[in-house]
Order: C-alpha cells, then structure tokens, then sequence
C-alpha cells in the first residue's frame, strides 16, 4: 500500500524534525533551568540566617526520619565572614489545603539555649489566592523599605519563637502565639506544624 | 480596509476568539487571577499560535488531508514545549504561576482551530497576520478579565496596590495617582475589603457571564438599530 | 484503600476538573443542552480518560523518567548516565490522547452507533478536551502517582466531569421554558449558572486535604 507508507513517512519525518527541535532547545535551556532550581533553595538559606554569608552542610553523617516528610531532614550550617556560627536552616513539608508546602526553616539558640527560629521563606505551595496564598505576601509598604528582604506579614509573627510557642492561637489558646490567616486556618495550622515540627526534628538530628 | 490589514484587525474585536468564537475558556478562567498572569498567558499561547500558523501554512501543500490533524498536533505540542523550556529559563516566576496551564496550551481549541480553518488553506503573510490579530484579541480578552479579577479580588493590580499601579502610568500617572490614592482611602476608611470570591472560581464563570451578556446586549442593540 | 477513596472523592468533588481546576470547559458549555447527550459525554470521557491515564502512566514511569526503570536508558546508554525525556511529555501525551479517541470512535461507531450520532463532532473534540490532557499531567508530572491511585484518580476525574455537566445539562434544560432576558440568554446565563454551581461546590473545599 504505497499511499499508506507515503502516509506514515511523512509522519515519521515530522516527529523527527520535531524530537529534533525539542531536543536542541531542551539542551540549551537545561543548565539555565537547573540554576534556577537550585538557587531558590541557596538563596532561601541565607535569606532565613539574617547575617550570613555562606552555608555548608550539618551533620553530613546523620540523618533522622523526620516526622513531617518522609525524606530526612538535610540541615545546613550558616556561618558569617568571621565563621562565626549564625544558624542552621532546612527544609520541611507539609500537607498544605491544596498541595504540599515547602519551607525553608532557619534556627538558632537564642539566649537562654533554646532553638528558636531566626526566619522562615515558603519555597513552593498551591495555596488559594487571596487565602493561603496570603503567607506569602508582603506588605506593600516593606516591599518598598526593604526589597527582596521583606518578610511576609504572616511568617514575621514566627521569628524568634520557640517551638513550645508554635501553635495558633486560635486552636490552642494556653500556649498559641501565632495568628491565623483571615479564612485560612488550615493553610496556617500546615505552615505553623512544618515550622514546628521541623525544629522538633532538627533538635534530633543535631544531638 | 486592505485585505492583510483587515486579517488582522478582525482577531481583535469582530472575531475575538475568547468573546465572539468562545474558544481558549480554560486558560481564560483559570489563569486570570491577575493581570500579569492574564498577559502572561495571552502573549506565551499567542507565540505558540503565530509560531504554528506560519510552519503549518509553510508545509501546507506537503501535508496530506488525511493525517493533518495529528501533524497539526505534533507541530503544535513541538512549540509549546519550547516556549515551555524557555519560560522556564528565562522568567521561572511567571512559569510558576501560570503551572499547568503551559502544556495546555496545545489543546488551547484556539490554536488547532486557527490551523484547520486558516494556516492549512491561506498563504504564510496572512496566516502570520491572522496569528498575529488573534494573539492581541486573547491578550486583551484575558487582561481585562484579568485586571478585573485582580482590582476587585485583591485591590492590586500588576502586584501593586490599585492606587500605585495608576499612579505609576508615565504622564497621565501624575494626575491618575493622586485621585486613586484619594479615592483608596476613602474606600479604606469606610471599611471595604476585596471581594476574595472574585479570584475563586466562581467569580470568574461570574465575570465572564456578565462580560458576555454586556456584549451580546451591544451585539443586539446594534443590530436593532440596523 | 482509604487513601484510594479518598483520591475519588477529591478527584470528584472537592477538585472537581470542571468547577473548581477549569478543565473541560469547552465541552462542559457545549455539550450540555440535554441530560441524555451529556451523561454519554460523560461515559465517553471517562473512558478515555482512563485508558489515557494508563498508557501516560506507562510512558511517563518507563520511558520519559530518567532511572533503573526507563527502559530506554536501560537498553541504550551505558551504565551511570541517565536520560531524561521529561520534556517530551507534551508531545507524546497529546499523541496518545488522540489515537485513544480515534479508537473510540471507531468503537462507538460499530457498537452504539446512536451515541455516535448524539456527540457527533464534540467527540473527536475529546482530543482537546484540557480535562484529559490535565489528568494525565497532573498524575504523572504533579503527584507522581503509582498505578492503582492513577486508576481511581481517572476515574475519579471522569465522574466529577460527568457529573458537572449532567447538572448543568439539568439546569439549561429548565431554562429553556423561562424567560431569560435578551442579552443574557445562551452563553452568559451559562456561564452565570456556572459561577453559583462553582459556589456550591466551594463548600466541598477543605473536606479533604491533599
């Protein structure tokens, strides 16, 4: 049937040319998009260690079975120019209201030697707009005062707390200090329980 | 009016492909949560279009009716994967956000429908011309969903409080600024919040409904006045 | 199996593909005139759906992924490299759908060939159809689930899909016989039907949280 293999050449052909172009294109955006896969995560590092300069890995030999995710927990160490020792940051997940959230979490000892936290930065969610999303906006005024460095007006109630203090409010009157977002309560309760849980965690990978 | 001009003018109002074809309606609701989102869409979907109208209309005498459409496809997903690859190089925020929505963009009915009714029969000019219009119908149609969407969902628009986005026009921003922010703060201070349904779902079907009947009451009136 | 049901009844309800993830909406305005064409829309569409969400599954798992399990890599490159075809999804998903939908098109034609003529051309529309494309997507690529939740996750997606449009079917066929005001009467009533239905379902949100 020469019309029947005319037919699929020509198929064929076409499928060629385009796994051909896919393929350059492919090859040339790879490395731009790995970099920006992982600078996401170093930038989130440093943004939640104010006052670092570089980071390194914690612990390399040990690795805990952390109760939010089921990978365990990869802690990095942040230290300033004069290596002295700011924090340590991670990352954790948690069941969000539509998806997983992922935060970085960035800890240290505050004065009376317990882990408290020194900046959170939400690296991926699927939050509602205008609800859950709400973690992530910043108020216009700090954009303006601070760039980059702006801390979402939710997530600047969590800095320097400790983990006996992570809870809402609204679901733990005795000992919440966290405010929930306005009709996001399960967005709040994930995002507080990752930041929470994961501290818990980090104490055990770091004893 | 001459006739290239005219093929692609008509993509802009007379055969808007979201309003007057109602083609392209996932995208339309589901991406518009705000005005950067909606143009975001409406420009990457219309470079898909343009891309596959000319290598279809270029190809058209070689390729067979009888396998067209899965040609058509293959074309199609081809240019959506690249601009998928390269958005998310070049502006992984905007990636972000629009999700899904970017391999969608090859069922957007807009596309194959473009194909199978121009590129395949016209020459490459127009077939660029008619991608061309209908890319600025889209982007319209989704900005002004999306901008809606946004002032009333969030009371920002382009990510800005609706007053600064004015005032950050260049010339008329001067006067516009001002009289919004007045305006801001009086809503401000009578106590009135965005509507959050408006960036749910239900306040796209809703808008769109409104939208439509606006238009389809001028269609009428017109051809009342005939 | 709990987690099983609970993927069916997110897939169905509280994300519904129609209402609440805007997938499907071109035939969920076009073919929901009457109940009797929109309950075989539905059939039709979770069958392909199903069969779609399988093939993607195996393609994705098999031959897109880079790992021990991609078959290609396996067979062709030499041990430690890995090959990632990722990219190719698009292109080879939509390929799939369209060759299931010609299948069932030719299998509609010789066993229920009234369905058939019902459809008429919204069932090659099938192929453009965001819903299936967007459940093939989502299982492989977002959740990256293993083959049974696919399975009911598909289904799941179907059954929302069927579901939205037989109600809306429902609807438009009592509007029928009342007074809809000129200017809003077809599409815009619709899609105004769709934004309170929309709200409805806006109550099923939070029931599950996945």
């Amino acid at each position: 049937m020469p019309e029947m293999l005319k037919l699929t050449l020509i198929l064929l052909v076409v499928c060629l040319c385009s796994a051909g172009a896919l393929s350059q294109t492919y090859n040339s955006t790879k490395e731009k998009i790995a970099k920006n896969r992982k600078a996401t995560e170093s930038i989130a590092r440093l943004a939640v260690l104010p006052g670092a300069t570089s980071v390194s890995i914690f612990n390399a030999d040990k690795s805990v079975e952390s109760k939010t995710s089921d990978s365990a927990i990869k802690a990095f160490a942040g230290t300033d120019d004069s290596k002295k020792q700011i924090g340590y940051a991670f990352k954790v997940s948690e069941k969000g209201f539509s998806g997983d959230i992922d935060v970085m979490v960035g800890c240290a000892k505050n004065k009376k030697g317990l882990l408290a936290v020194t900046g959170t930065r939400v690296l991926r969610h699927s939050e509602t707009p205008g609800l859950g999303a709400e973690m992530n906006t910043v108020a216009y005024s700090d954009t303006q005062k601070f760039g980059d460095k702006a801390v979402p007006k939710f997530q600047k109630q969590f800095i320097g707390k400790t983990v006996e203090q992570l809870y809402l409010k609204k679901l733990d009157p005795k000992k919440g200090t966290i405010d929930s977002m306005t009709a996001a309560t399960i967005s709040s309760k994930a995002f507080t329980k990752a930041v929470r849980e994961g501290i818990e965690t980090f104490k055990e990978v770091s004893k | 009016m001459s006739s290239a001009a005219n093929e692609f003018t008509k993509g802009i109002v007379r055969e808007n492909p979201v309003f007057a074809l109602l083609l392209g309606l996932c995208p339309t609701l589901a991406v518009t949560t705000s005005l950067k989102n909606g143009v975001g869409m409406g420009l990457a979907g219309g470079a898909v279009l343009i891309c596959s109208n000319i290598v279809i209309s270029l190809l058209r005498k070689v390729i067979p009716p009888k396998i067209r459409i899965p040609i058509f496809i293959v074309v199609i997903a081809s240019f959506v994967t690249i601009i998928d690859l390269l958005m998310e190089a070049q502006v992984p925020d905007l990636h972000k956000s629009l999700g899904l929505f970017i391999p969608l963009i090859v069922v957007n009915c807009i596309i194959l429908g473009r194909a199978e009714a121009y590129a395949y029969k016209e020459g490459i000019l127009n077939s660029a011309l008619d991608g061309m219009g209908m890319t600025v119908g889209f982007t319209w149609a989704l900005a002004l969903i999306g901008g809606i969407r946004e002032i009333l969902g969030t009371g920002n628009l382009w990510g800005m409080p609706w007053n600064v986005a004015l005032g950050s026009i260049p010339v008329l921003g001067n006067i516009l600024g001002p009289i919004a922010t007045t305006f801001s703060d009086i809503l401000g201070a009578i106590g009135i919040q965005p509507a959050i349904l408006m960036i749910l779902p239900p306040g796209a079907f809703i808008l769109m409904g409104v939208l439509m009947g606006w238009f389809q009451h001028r269609k009428l009136k017109m051809e009342a006045g005939l | 199996m709990k987690e099983l049901i609970l993927i069916l009844i997110s897939a169905a309800l509280v994300n519904n593909f129609v209402l609440v993830r805007f997938l499907g909406l071109c035939p969920f305005f076009g073919v929901s005139k009457k109940i009797e064409t929109a309950i075989g829309m539905g059939m039709a569409v979770i069958f392909v759906m199903v069969l779609a969400s399988i093939v993607t599954w195996g393609i994705w798992n098999f031959v897109l992924v880079p790992g021990p399990s991609n078959i290609l890599q396996q067979l062709f490159l030499p041990e430690g490299q890995s090959l990632d075809l990722t990219y190719l999804k698009t292109v080879a998903y939509i390929l799939v759908i369209a060759s299931l939908v010609q299948l069932t098109e030719m299998f509609l034609m010789k066993n229920n060939p009234s369905l058939y003529q019902a459809l008429g051309v919204f069932l090659p529309l099938i192929t453009t159809n965001c819903a299936v494309l967007g459940v093939a997507l989502i299982n492989t690529q977002d959740k990256n689930y293993s083959l049974a939740p696919t399975l009911v996750h598909a289904v799941g997606a179907g059954l929302g899909f069927t579901l939205a449009l037989v109600l809306m079917a429902g609807i438009r066929e009592k509007l029928e016989d009342h007074n809809v005001p000129k200017a809003l009467d077809g599409f815009p009533i619709a899609f105004i039907t769709a934004g309170l239905m929309a709200i409805a379902f806006l109550g099923f949100s939070g029931m599950i949280t996945d």
